[in-house]
C-alpha cells in the first residue's frame, strides 16, 4: 500500500491517550464546548466496571446523561450476580438520577443482542442527539460495545441519512488491567456465529481469510470458529512490542496443534501488532484486507473475518478496522464467566482514550 | 522434510478440494442410506451428534463432487467401488449426473430473524422468503456446476421451463407468487418459454439483499412493506420445471439438501419440517441435523407417517450389528478412512503397511513380569479358596486348565476365577456344611463378559496396557468420525516420531504406547468440556458424577455388571418432565440446570442417548452412556449395555453437590469417589 492510499484510511491521523492522567484531559477538551453529554458504560460484573465511570464522576459535569447497559447474567455466574449488583450499586452512588440502567435485550440468538440494544438506544434514548459521547468499553462484552459503537460510527458518516446522523464527538475508553484479565476465565462456549451490524458471512463460498487475534486460553474459541468459518488462509495477530517480548511465541506455541497441524497456516501471514496501540493493528487490518481483495478480484474476492480473543484495548483495533474495512466479526460467546481469587488491593488500572470522531476530524 | 498430519488435515486444501474430499470419503458411509426407491421421493432425515458425517454426505451428493468422480480418467480401486455405490444409489447412471444435489446451509443467518425481524405470522413469511431466494439461487449454482458452466457468468445459459400439465401450472403457480407477492413483474414466465437463470438469479439476490437490510439495520426499521411467502415456493417451482442448458433438457432429480437444520428456531424448524413433508413436493428432501436430547414428539409424529420420511440415525446405523459395543461395520468404515488418510504419508517415510495394522494389539509384557503377576494372582485365588474351602475343585479344574498356558492369558483365567467365587459366595447362603462345589458350575458361570472384566481388573491392578489395537480406536471414536480422526492423529504422531528416531520397531506401536496416549487424549477431552460446551461446569460435573459412579460399580469384587457400568439412566416419564420443565415452567422447574447438562451433554456427544427406550425394573428407561473417549480417564471398559439407574430428583442434588466441589479443578480426579462429600444422597 502506498503512502497516498495510507492517507486515505479514516484513522490515519488519530487522536488517543495512552494513561490515565491524558485520558481525563481528553474528555475535558472534548467536553468543553458539548451542551449534552452521555456516557455509555457498563453495569455487569466485570471488575474493571467502575474504573472509569469513578473518573468521570469526578470530572463532574452537569450536562451529562449516563446510560449503564446490564449485560444479561445466565443461570451459572454465581459469582458474577452479586458482583455485578454491588457495581450497579455503586454507579447509582456516583450518578445518582442522571442514571439510566438499561437491561439486556432477551434474545434468542445472543448474536443479535447488540443489534437489538442498538435499536431501542435510539428509540427510548435518541443517542444520537448527543454532542459528545463517550462510551466505556471496560464493562461491555464485545457483542454489545462493538454494535452500539457501530452504530455511531456508521451515523457518522457523511452519507448517513439526516435526521438520524451522528455529528458529535465520539470518544471510547477502555481499562486495562493485566492482574484483573487473568483472573477472568470464560467457560461454556455458545454457538460461534458472526456479530449482526457488520459484514454477514456470504452464502456462496468465495475464498475465506480468517484473522484471529490472539489470546492465551482461546483454543476451544478459536477451533470453534474454524468449524464455522472452514477458512481457506489464517492469518493469526500476535503482540509485538509486548511488555513479555516472548508473548507471540508463546501464543503460536499454545495454539499449535490447531495452527500448524490442522490449518497448516503459513508462518510468512503472522501479524505483529502493539500490545497497547488498537490503532497499529486496526491499520493493519485494513491493509490485510485490501491487499487479499485486490489479489483475490479474479477468483470472485475474498471474505475477511476478524475475531478477537485478546485485551480490550486491541479489540478495540479488530472494531475499528471491522467498520472501515466492512470485515466479518468472527465471534464465540462465552456462557459464564468466573472471577478466581479476589481483587487485588493495589489494583493499578491503566485507562486509555481513543477520540474517535468529532472536532479533531473536522 | 516436513510431512503434515494426514487426520489433522479437516480444514485445509486437501479436504476443500474435492479431489482430496472424495479420496479420503468412505464409500462404507453409503451404506446407512436408505435405496434409490425411497431416497428421492419423500423427506430424509439425517441425524447424529456433531462429526458423525452427515454433512459430508450431502456434499458428496453436490455437483461439485459428482463431477469430480465421474470425471476421473483410470481411477484407482476405491473410486470404482464408490461409483458403483452411487449407481446402485441412482445417484449416478451411465457416467452422468442423475441427482442435483442443491445444498443449503440454514446455520446462519435464520435465528437472528426472529429478534431481529418482523413479529407474529409475518416472520415466518419472511423466512420462507429469504430461504426460497436462497434455495433457488443455490439451484442455478448447482446446474451450472453440473454441466461446467462458470457461475454466475454463464447461467444466462441456464433455462427453467415449467412443464405441460398440471404440473406446469403448479410452477407458474410458484414463479408467480414469487413474482406477484414482491409486485415484481420480470419474473413471470411466457408459456413454456421459462425464464432465464440469470434472470431469476437476479431477481432472487435482490429479495435475499431486501431482507438482510433490514436484517442489518442497527437502527429501527419498519417490515410493514416487506411482503414475505406464504410457503416454501422455490420447492414447487424446482420439482415442476425441466432445466435446459444451451435449449437442451438436462434430466435431474433435484434434491434439495439441507444442513445443520437444528440452528433454526423452534418454530422455523417446525415450518420447515411442515413444508418438506408435503408428498405433493415433485423433488427429493433431505435434511441434515444434530440429534437432541430433548424428547422428539413434535415433528416426525402426529400426522405423519413412514411413507413421508425417512429416518437415518447415523450412529445407529452405523453401529449396526453391534457385539459388545463393538461394531465391525464402524470398525472397517473408520478404518477405511484412516488407511487411505494415512497410506500417502506413511510411503513416504517407507512404510507400506495400512495404518491399522501398526496398531500392535497384543501385550509385549517381558516374562519375569508375567510370573509376577500370575504368582500375585494365583496367590490371591489360593488364599481366597483357602477361606472357601468348598471351591477345591474348581481351583483344582483351573490348574488343569492352564498347563501350557502363556503366564499373562493364565493370570487372566486366574482372575476370572476369582470374580466367579466371588459372585458365588456372594449368591449362596450360609450352610451349615461346607460340600465342594462342582467345578462344572464355574464353567456355567462363566462368560466372555466375566473374561473382559478380568482382563479390565488385572490391568488397572498392574498397570497393564489396555486401550489398544485397531478395535479399540474404533470403539473410542463413540460412532463419530471427527473424534476419530483426532485419535488416528495421535497414534499417527506417534507412528511418526518413531519412524525418525529409528526405533526398532519401525512405525509399529506398542500397547503400552497406545494406551499411555489414548489415556491422555481422554483426560484432555476432560480438561476441555469446561470451555467447549454450553453449561461447561455443570456438563462437566454431571459426566463426573456417572463415571464416578460407574467406577465404582465396575469395580465391585464381583462385577455385577461384567465388563462395567459405563452409563446412566432416567425414567422415560421422568425425562419427559425434565424438559417440559425448561419449556413450560412448573413444578420441574428446579431440575433446570440438570436439563440444561444433559442437554447440553448429548447435543455435543459426551452422552449418548440409546435411541430406544429399555425395559428394567418394570420400567421404561432412557439409557446415556458416556462418550467412549471419557472412558479411559476413569479405567473403565468401552463396552455398552452396563448401566445404573438414578432418579433425576436425586441425579440433580449430586449436580449442585458436585458442581460446588469440582469448581476449581479443569478434570475431575478418577481417584476421589464423590460419595465422600459431605450430603451425598446414598
Amino acid at each position: 500500500m502506498s503512502v497516498s492510499d495510507s492517507a486515505k484510511l479514516r484513522w490515519y491521523d488519530y487522536v488517543f491517550a495512552d494513561d490515565t492522567a491524558n485520558s481525563e484531559r481528553l474528555w475535558i477538551e472534548a467536553c468543553s464546548t458539548s451542551e449534552n453529554i452521555l456516557f455509555i458504560c457498563g453495569a455487569g460484573f466485570d471488575p474493571r466496571t467502575l474504573d472509569t465511570p469513578r473518573r468521570v464522576a469526578s470530572v463532574k459535569w452537569e450536562q451529562l446523561t449516563v446510560l449503564a447497559l446490564k449485560p444479561s447474567v445466565g443461570g451459572e455466574h454465581d459469582t458474577a450476580v452479586g458482583a455485578a449488583h454491588e457495581n450497579e450499586e455503586e454507579l447509582n452512588i456516583l450518578f445518582g438520577d442522571r442514571l439510566t440502567v438499561v437491561d439486556s435485550p432477551q434474545v434468542l440468538d445472543p448474536n443479535t443482542t447488540g443489534t437489538v440494544l442498538s435499536r431501542r438506544l435510539q428509540v427510548q434514548h435518541q443517542v444520537l442527539d448527543f454532542d459528545t459521547v463517550i462510551v466505556d468499553m471496560s464493562g461491555l462484552p464485545s457483542s454489545i460495545s462493538f454494535t452500539v459503537l457501530q452504530l455511531f460510527l456508521q451515523q457518522s458518516l457523511l452519507g448517513a441519512e439526516e435526521p438520524r446522523r451522528f455529528a458529535g464527538n465520539l470518544l471510547v475508553t477502555v481499562s486495562e488491567d493485566v492482574s484483573t484479565d487473568a483472573r477472568i476465565m470464560a467457560s461454556g462456549l455458545d454457538a460461534p456465529g458472526t456479530l449482526a451490524g457488520f459484514e454477514r458471512l456470504p452464502d456462496i463460498s468465495t475464498t475465506c481469510i480468517w484473522v484471529p487475534v490472539l489470546g492465551t486460553g482461546a483454543g476451544e474459541e478459536l477451533r470453534a470458529l474454524t468449524t464455522l468459518l472452514d477458512p481457506h488462509e489464517v492469518c493469526p495477530v500476535v503482540p509485538f512490542p509486548s511488555r513479555n517480548p516472548r508473548r507471540g511465541d508463546e501464543l503460536i506455541l499454545e495454539h499449535r496443534v490447531l495452527l500448524i497441524e490442522e490449518l497448516q497456516f503459513e508462518p510468512r501471514n503472522v501479524l505483529y501488532a502493539s500490545e497497547t496501540n488498537p490503532f497499529d493493528l486496526y491499520r493493519q487490518l485494513v491493509w490485510l484486507a485490501d491487499r487479499y481483495r485486490t489479489a483475490l478480484a479474479p477468483l470472485g474476492g475474498a471474505t475477511i473475518v476478524v475475531s478477537e480473543h485478546t485485551s480490550k484495548i486491541l479489540s478495540l483495533g479488530v472494531l475499528l478496522a471491522a467498520h472501515e474495512a466492512k470485515l466479518v466479526v468472527g465471534h464465540v460467546r462465552p456462557m459464564a464467566y468466573r472471577l478466581s481469587g479476589s481483587n487485588p488491593v493495589d489494583r493499578m488500572p491503566w485507562i486509555y482514550t481513543a477520540w474517535l470522531t468529532g472536532q479533531p476530524y473536522e | 522434510m516436513v510431512i503434515g498430519n494426514p487426520f489433522r488435515l479437516r480444514f485445509t486444501e486437501q479436504q476443500r478440494d474435492h479431489m482430496g474430499f472424495i479420496r479420503t470419503f468412505s464409500v462404507g458411509m453409503l451404506e446407512v442410506l436408505p435405496p434409490a426407491e425411497s431416497a428421492w421421493n419423500r423427506l430424509v432425515v439425517l441425524r447424529s451428534a456433531p462429526g458423525a458425517g452427515k454433512t459430508s454426505i450431502l456434499r458428496l451428493l453436490t455437483p461439485e463432487s459428482l463431477t469430480a468422480i465421474i470425471g476421473i480418467d483410470n481411477p484407482e480401486d476405491a473410486i470404482k467401488v464408490l461409483r458403483v455405490a452411487l449407481e446402485e444409489l441412482d445417484v449416478i447412471r451411465g457416467g452422468t449426473l442423475s441427482v442435483l444435489g442443491v445444498m443449503v446451509n440454514v446455520g446462519k443467518d435464520y435465528r437472528s430473524l426472529i429478534d431481529l425481524g418482523p413479529k407474529g405470522a409475518g416472520n415466518i413469511k419472511v423466512f420462507f422468503k429469504l430461504l426460497d431466494a436462497r434455495i433457488i439461487s443455490r439451484a442455478i449454482e448447482a446446474v451450472a456446476l453440473a454441466n461446467g458452466l462458470k457461475f454466475p457468468d454463464d447461467v444466462n445459459r441456464i433455462r427453467f421451463v415449467p412443464r405441460a400439465g398440471s404440473a406446469g401450472e403448479l410452477a407458474k403457480e410458484a414463479l408467480s407468487q414469487i413474482g406477484v407477492s414482491t409486485l415484481d413483474d420480470s419474473i413471470q414466465p411466457g408459456g413454456r418459454g421459462g425464464l432465464h437463470g440469470d434472470a431469476l438469479l437476479r431477481v432472487m439476490r435482490s429479495k435475499e439483499r431486501s431482507v438482510l437490510t433490514l436484517l442489518d439495520s442497527l437502527l429501527p426499521v419498519e417490515w410493514d412493506f416487506e411482503v414475505g411467502h406464504s410457503r416454501l415456493y422455490s420447492l414447487a417451482m424446482l420439482g415442476n420445471c425441466d432445466i435446459e442448458v444451451d435449449g437442451h433438457e438436462v434430466a435431474y432429480r433435484t434434491v434439495v439438501l439441507f444442513d445443520d437444520v437444528h440452528e433454526l428456531e423452534e418454530a422455523q424448524r417446525e415450518a420447515l419440517y411442515r413444508q418438506l413433508l408435503d408428498r405433493a413436493n415433485n423433488l427429493g428432501r433431505w435434511i441434515a441435523e444434530r440429534k437432541e436430547a430433548v424428547p422428539d414428539h413434535e415433528l416426525l409424529t402426529g400426522s405423519t407417517n413412514g411413507r413421508d420420511y425417512q429416518l437415518v440415525a447415523l450412529e445407529d446405523e452405523l453401529s449396526a450389528g453391534t457385539k459388545g459395543g463393538h461394531s465391525l461395520r464402524l470398525e472397517r468404515i473408520l478404518g477405511g478412512i484412516a488407511n487411505s488418510r494415512a497410506q500417502v504419508h506413511l510411503a513416504s517415510f517407507g512404510v507400506h503397511e495400512p495404518f491399522t495394522s501398526l496398531l500392535r494389539s497384543a501385550e509385549e509384557i517381558e516374562p519375569g513380569r508375567k510370573l509376577d503377576i500370575f504368582n500375585t494372582v494365583s496367590a490371591n485365588v489360593r488364599s481366597l479358596v483357602a477361606e472357601n474351602p468348598q471351591y477345591r475343585s474348581w481351583l483344582a479344574a483351573a490348574e488343569d486348565r492352564q498347563v501350557g498356558l502363556d503366564r499373562l492369558e493364565a493370570a487372566h483365567d486366574w482372575r476370572e476365577l476369582q470374580i466367579l467365587v466371588e459372585r458365588d459366595i456372594k449368591r449362596s447362603p450360609p450352610a451349615l456344611f461346607e460340600f465342594e462345589l462342582e467345578s462344572e458350575r464355574a464353567t456355567r458361570m462363566a462368560s466372555s463378559s466375566t473374561k473382559a472384566a478380568a482382563r479390565l481388573f488385572l490391568a488397572n491392578e498392574h498397570a497393564l496396557p489396555y486401550y489398544v489395537g485397531c478395535d479399540t480406536l474404533a470403539d473410542l471414536s463413540s460412532r463419530n468420525v471427527e473424534q476419530y480422526l483426532g485419535l488416528g492423529g495421535d497414534m499417527f504422531e506417534l507412528m511418526m516420531s518413531a519412524v525418525t528416531q529409528r526405533r526398532r520397531n519401525g512405525a509399529y506401536l506398542t500397547a503400552a504406547e497406545q494406551d499411555q496416549r489414548v489415556r491422555r487424549s481422554s483426560k484432555l477431552l476432560w480438561e476441555a468440556v469446561v470451555r467447549r460446551v454450553a453449561y461447561g461446569p455443570d456438563v462437566l460435573a454431571l459426566l463426573h458424577i456417572i463415571a464416578d459412579n460407574s467406577r465404582m460399580e465396575t469395580y465391585r469384587s464381583t462385577a455385577p455388571y461384567a465388563p462395567g457400568v459405563t452409563g446412566t439412566a432416567i425414567a422415560m416419564h421422568e425425562r419427559s418432565l425434565l424438559f417440559k420443565s425448561q419449556n413450560d415452567g412448573g413444578s420441574y422447574v428446579r431440575y433446570g440446570r440438570l436439563s440444561r447438562a444433559l442437554a447440553s451433554a448429548v447435543a455435543n456427544n459426551l452422552l449418548e442417548m440409546s435411541p430406544e427406550a429399555t425395559s428394567s425394573k418394570g420400567q421404561k428407561w432412557s439409557v446415556f452412556y458416556l462418550n467412549r473417549l471419557l472412558c479411559p480417564h476413569f479405567d473403565l471398559p468401552l463396552q455398552r449395555g452396563g448401566f445404573r439407574e438414578q432418579s433425576i430428583a436425586k441425579l440433580s442434588r449430586k449436580l449442585d453437590l458436585a458442581s460446588r466441589a469440582g469448581a476449581d479443578r479443569p478434570a475431575p480426579d478418577a481417584t476421589m469417589p464423590l460419595n465422600s462429600l459431605e450430603g451425598w444422597p446414598r
